[in-house]
């Protein structure tokens, strides 16, 4: 009996060395979109009915009030779930400058975004749906703004999956248009990580080490005001995209997710957005 | 493969400079064998010209061993190939070269090497030069036997791919354990039992493979696919049941149009012998089962796996004529066999008793529906309930020595084919099939062969399917041995009715030791050619064929 009981050991132990991977059936088909970068294409799936808030928040390492906009974000974020979507954009050549060997948190395409509405203005502020006449202190006031807009019908439903090939990844976009939208439409995605530990300063507390930063805003995928949507944006049609991009070598890729959101080319005002992790 | 000659040459260089030292001995044992063939163009059977003229497989393999120790290598060559072999085949070189030491405990190859967990369901690496194929691994193997009645085989290698290797990773575990071994109390026992377990594992690389229903997207291919095997043997004074049964995960590939559907196949034969009788039952349940190492591969090569037939293999022409080819996709089957010897000084039995053997079979597809092609799950089954009938064959052979110098074989057989399995639709064909073989020992030294076979067929040849097996045929042969050295045959086989085709052969062959030469001329039937259900298409061909095989 110890020799069966020995030869059922290694045995088991052997087989824990090979496996088989198992892939998931999606709407009956074990198939993944693979369409030319950049180029739209009809979709069948499932696309999820839900209308998101998106909030861009203008931060900076040296900013006193900021992290009091965070705790409120948090907040917020801790009671919406996932119909909050949140990007914060580090910007300002004053508040944004990093401390010693700290990583500069600003990017190029932020600092347009910056540059194109809050310029001069001191931060924290923030827009939701990119409503730039209301950019407001987000310390307070969020829970009106949101509910004002996640209780609206979706007008455009939204879905973002990532995947990888090879050292490359990319991200599919499906919009499903679930009124008729008669808009000029642009996609805009964003690479966004969390947990970075920077010193950041706080008003009374003064500065605080391996501060942790969240929503950062490291890279947009597309033009900083998206790429055109190719769809005749009637009630019912389902289109989809696929964006091959490379990370940064800076972002560690288990904290990083990735932001889709629609919105109107000629206004930008944001339509609908959504987000998923990095695989 | 062709880059390994340089290692080998210094592998066998430093074999001889130790040996030349003295300190090893061993021997050198080896066999050759040259095939080749001449073909002229015969608008009837449809062979073509040969614009090399002469085709020629040959093949040289050398084993070194010492004590435990044994090393050995393969030359082949292809130059070109002949009729039905791969032209991938075309070239030469070293195609198989090992090291391999075998102890008492431990065996270890290195290099190319053939392996078979249990009745090969889910590993079966070997060779057959007639079919064309080796799906032979370069790699390692490791057979552990920690003690007695238990044995443990491990290994991990690419297959053979002609002259290249497949891009696929085979790895492999098996444990077989004999309990009458093992259990000192069931070491005299009447009941035997042994029972084993294996797991192989293939790695691919992804590659885009499109979804042919939306060209924006491709199949989300596993690139790790294991196949898992359970099996008994057990064995009971007279009485004997073996049954295996295997399960693989999703495996899309061109075998199975690219569908995620797991396989299944179940495997269950007993047996009953006693003097003078035996007889067998067996049953087959295969579902997807198709397993090779590259997922495009739809050729003979790159199989893991290996799925019995349980079709009698026949050898006479005509009831070998439509083989039966293992449907991986999909085929569930039963098969029954009896010989019994009616005893000497019956009435039935005569002076030296009659052979009698019984074999049938049946197999069908499973009943299924279709669900979608490729990306999806394919098909789901009924359960166990057979779908259409693929093969059924029935045959009676009847073997009576006459006297001390005449030996009578008579057989008949009825055999249902439905060409589907050949990837063609139309109707079943049935076919009859009456053989006579009477053999008459002229003297110790001098054999008379003669062979009469008929066979009618409700199918009709016609040149929209050109499937020249169609219609009614009768064949005649003779064939001498004389002088225990010296053979010679003649045979015709000729479609007299709603067929086409006249083939004629003549063979002459000579035996010296271990050396043996034949020379042939006819015409050859196109078909398939299929050895344990495993078949490969041979063209027509008609000229000359000759075969060389010595061995040292």
């Amino acid at each position: 009996m110890k020799k069966l009981k020995l030869f059922a050991l290694l045995a088991t132990v052997a087989l824990s060395f090979v496996a088989c991977d198992k892939i998931e059936e999606e709407n009956g088909k074990f198939v993944i979109f693979a369409g030319a970068n950049g180029t739209w294409y009809d979709s069948d799936a499932d696309i999820p009915d839900v209308q998101r808030v998106f909030i861009e928040k203008y931060t900076g390492v040296r900013c006193v009030n900021c992290p009091f906009a965070d705790d409120a974000i948090h907040a917020a974020s801790e009671k919406y779930g996932d119909a909050l979507v949140v990007a914060a954009i580090h910007a300002n050549n004053n508040f944004g400058k990093p401390f010693g060997q700290d990583p500069d948190l600003r990017t190029p395409k932020g600092n347009i975004w910056f540059d194109e509405y809050i310029g001069t203005t001191g931060i924290p502020v923030a827009m939701i749906n990119r409503n730039h006449d209301d950019i407001f202190v987000p310390t307070s006031g969020l829970d009106d703004r949101i509910e004002a807009i996640i209780n609206q019908e979706s007008k455009i439903n939204m879905l973002v999956t990532s995947g990888r090939d090879g050292d490359k990844y990319y991200a599919i976009v499906r919009l499903g248009f679930a009124q008729d939208v008669t808009e000029e439409l642009t996609l805009t995605l964003l690479v966004i990580e969390d947990k970075i530990y920077t010193t950041q300063l706080k008003l009374g507390e003064g500065e605080i080490e391996n501060y942790e930063q969240n929503h950062v805003l490291r890279d947009i995928i597309t033009d900083a005001w998206g790429i055109d949507v190719y769809a005749d944006g009637k009630q019912g049609t389902k289109r989809m995209v696929r964006l091959n991009f490379e990370l940064r070598n800076d972002c560690v890729p288990e904290n990083c997710h990735l932001i889709a959101f629609v919105s109107d080319k000629v206004t930008r005002r944001i339509i609908n957005s959504c987000e998923c992790e990095l695989l | 493969m062709k880059k390994h000659i340089t290692l080998l040459a210094l592998f066998f260089a430093s074999i001889a400079g130790v040996n030349a030292q003295g300190i090893m001995g061993g021997h050198v044992t080896g066999n050759i064998q040259l095939d080749g063939q001449i073909s002229r163009s015969d608008s009837i059977i449809g062979a073509q010209d040969v614009p090399e003229m002469l085709l020629l497989n040959s093949r040289a393999d050398i084993l070194y061993t010492n004590g435990n120790f044994s090393a050995g290598m393969r030359f082949e060559a292809y130059q070109n190939p002949m009729l039905g072999f791969n032209i991938k085949y075309k070239g030469a070189g070293v195609a198989n070269y090992f090291a391999a030491y075998n102890g008492e405990k431990l065996s270890v190859t290195a290099g190319n090497f053939y392996e078979q967990f249990g009745s090969g369901m889910i590993l079966r690496a070997y060779e057959d030069r007639y079919l064309g194929l080796d799906n032979s691994l370069l790699g390692l193997n490791v057979t552990l036997r920690p003690f007695d009645g238990v044995t443990i085989k491990a290994l991990a290698g690419k297959q053979r791919y002609y002259w290249e290797y497949g891009d696929g990773l085979v790895r492999g575990i098996d444990g077989e354990v004999n309990f009458n071994s093992i259990i000192k109390s069931m070491s005299d026992s009447k009941l035997r039992l042994t029972m084993g377990a294996g797991f192989v594992s293939k790695y691919q690389d992804d590659q885009t493979i499109v979804y042919p229903y939306n060209p924006a997207y491709k199949l989300n291919l596993p690139l790790n696919v294991g196949a898992g095997a359970v099996r008994a043997d057990l064995s009971y004074g007279n009485w004997g049941l073996q049954a295996e049964y295997a399960h693989k995960g999703q495996d899309p590939s061109i075998m199975n149009d690219y569908i995620y559907r797991e396989g299944n196949a179940l495997m269950i034969n007993a047996t009953y012998s006693q003097k003078g009788l035996s007889a067998n039952i067996q049953a087959k349940y295969v579902d997807n089962i198709s397993f090779k190492s590259v997922r495009s591969e739809s050729g003979e090569m790159l199989y893991i796996n290996y799925i019995p037939a349980i079709t009698k293999q026949h050898t006479y022409a005509f009831l070998s004529m439509y083989p039966y080819a293992t449907q991986t996709t999909g085929e569930m089957g039963l098969q029954g066999d009896v010989m019994y010897k009616i005893k000497k000084e019956t009435l039935l039995g005569g002076k030296y008793g009659t052979d009698i053997h019984l074999n049938a079979s049946v197999i069908t597809s499973l009943d299924s529906k279709r669900i979608g092609g490729a990306g999806t799950l394919g098909y789901e089954t009924n359960g166990f309930n057979p779908g259409e009938l693929y093969y059924a064959d029935a045959s009676l052979e009847v073997a009576k020595k006459l006297s001390s110098k005449y030996k009578l074989t008579c057989t008949y057989g009825y055999q249902i084919f439905n060409p589907i399995v050949e990837g063609h639709p139309g109707d079943l064909h049935h076919n009859h099939v009456v053989v006579g073989d009477l053999t008459w020992k002229i003297n110790k030294k001098n054999v008379l062969r003669f062979e009469a076979e008929w066979m009618g067929s409700d199918s009709k040849y016609s040149s929209d399917v050109d499937d020249k097996r169609c219609g009614d045929w009768i064949m005649g042969l003779v064939e001498y041995n004389f002088t225990s050295a010296w053979f010679v045959s003649v045979s015709d086989q000729y479609a007299y009715k709603d067929g086409i085709g006249n083939y004629y052969n003549l063979s002459v062959g000579y035996t010296h030791g271990a050396t043996r030469f034949q020379l042939g001329y006819g015409k050859q039937r196109e078909g398939l050619l299929c050895i344990g259900g495993v078949c490969r298409q041979v063209p027509a061909s008609n000229g000359l064929t000759f075969s060389l095989t010595t061995s040292f």
